[in-house]
């Protein structure tokens, strides 16, 4: 009996070494195999300084997918990810500790999209804290600006109904209102205005 | 395998609807829709399926000249593009990013939450 158990740790502590050289060199990405094992090695190594820096690391594989398809060099492909990491990083510092990744991740975009710096913290300072209903408001106003509304007006109008409270479904009926009107043949400024005052009219006042 | 870009696909223009959304108990199906009746092979990528054609190939529709898949997806916005024969192509029904990054724009879809 104790011989047996003896030979069971034996065999355990005979194996540790092993899984522990496993786990470290675990590659918890799914980078595309097609890439270099270097720019893979060197997409690793962001995407682990960007996790821990609290900055979700999905978007740094799909970025890399993304360049692989559209046949980008593994250095452009670098570069458009590190790119990708600075913004994280750069609107991190605009949020809360506890920020969730779909709120950075529509910050981000809302950048991406065009919308300027200042504009994104003006949205940001007019939300209530709730990240969901913060989150629609700036993916309200990205896709805004992917119709071609001119982002201060989408900005200026996000910020309105951040700062008059208005609900996530409020704000998603804004986004998609204008896109439909667009879509219509609508001009996307003219769209703006009238489904924001519907949306305004609709809500009790300040 | 890298996709051409920049080229000329022998459709010429292409046409779709747009994505279409249908809410279901607990999930969104999106049914992407081109039109492109000479082509042998399409399928649509995107940030839902890593951007690899071979996950999501369209079907050819019963009229031959449309190209069809549904796909459920979370709430969310997705950049995404079709694949027509190994050539990018947007989605002429849908709204543009641009993409600074590697040069070749996307087309957007937003998913609302049921």
């Amino acid at each position: 009996m104790m011989r047996a158990a003896w030979r069971r740790l034996c065999a355990v502590a005979a194996l540790a070494p092993v899984a522990m050289a496993a786990r470290a060199q675990d590659v918890p990405y799914a980078f595309p195999a097609s890439l270099p094992a270097a720019t893979r090695a060197e997409l690793t190594r962001l995407a682990d300084s960007a996790r821990a820096a609290g900055i979700p690391t999905d978007p740094i594989v799909l970025k890399a997918a993304e360049g692989v398809l559209k046949g980008a060099e593994p250095a452009r492909i670098v570069r458009a990810a590190r790119s990708l990491v600075a913004e994280y990083g750069g609107v991190r510092g605009l949020l809360a500790r506890d920020a969730s990744p779909a709120l950075l991740t529509a910050a981000v975009n809302v950048l991406r999209a065009g919308m300027p710096r200042p504009a994104l913290v003006d949205m940001l300072a007019a939300g209530s804290g709730d990240d969901t209903t913060l989150a629609a408001g700036l993916v309200a106003a990205a896709d805004l600006v992917t119709n071609g509304v001119p982002a201060s007006r989408a900005a200026s109008a996000v910020t309105q109904l951040l700062r008059r409270r208005a609900p996530e479904a409020a704000l998603l009926e804004l986004r998609a209102g204008v896109a439909r009107d667009v879509a219509n043949g609508g001009a996307p400024d003219a769209a703006l205005g009238a489904r924001l005052s519907g949306i305004l009219g609709g809500m009790r006042p300040p | 395998t890298a996709q051409r870009r920049g080229a000329t696909h022998p459709e010429g223009r292409l046409a779709a609807s747009g994505p279409v959304h249908r809410d279901g108990p607990g999930a969104t199906t999106v049914r992407f829709t081109l039109v492109a009746p000479r082509a042998a092979r399409v399928a649509v990528v995107g940030d839902f399926n890593h951007w690899d054609p071979a996950r999501t190939p369209m079907r050819r529709a019963a009229d031959g000249s449309r190209w069809e898949i549904t796909v459920p997806l979370a709430p969310g916005r997705y950049d995404y593009s079709f694949v027509v024969d190994g050539v990018l192509a947007t989605d002429p029904s849908a709204p543009r990013a641009p993409d600074a990054d590697f040069g070749a724009p996307n087309s957007i879809v937003f998913v609302r939450g049921s």
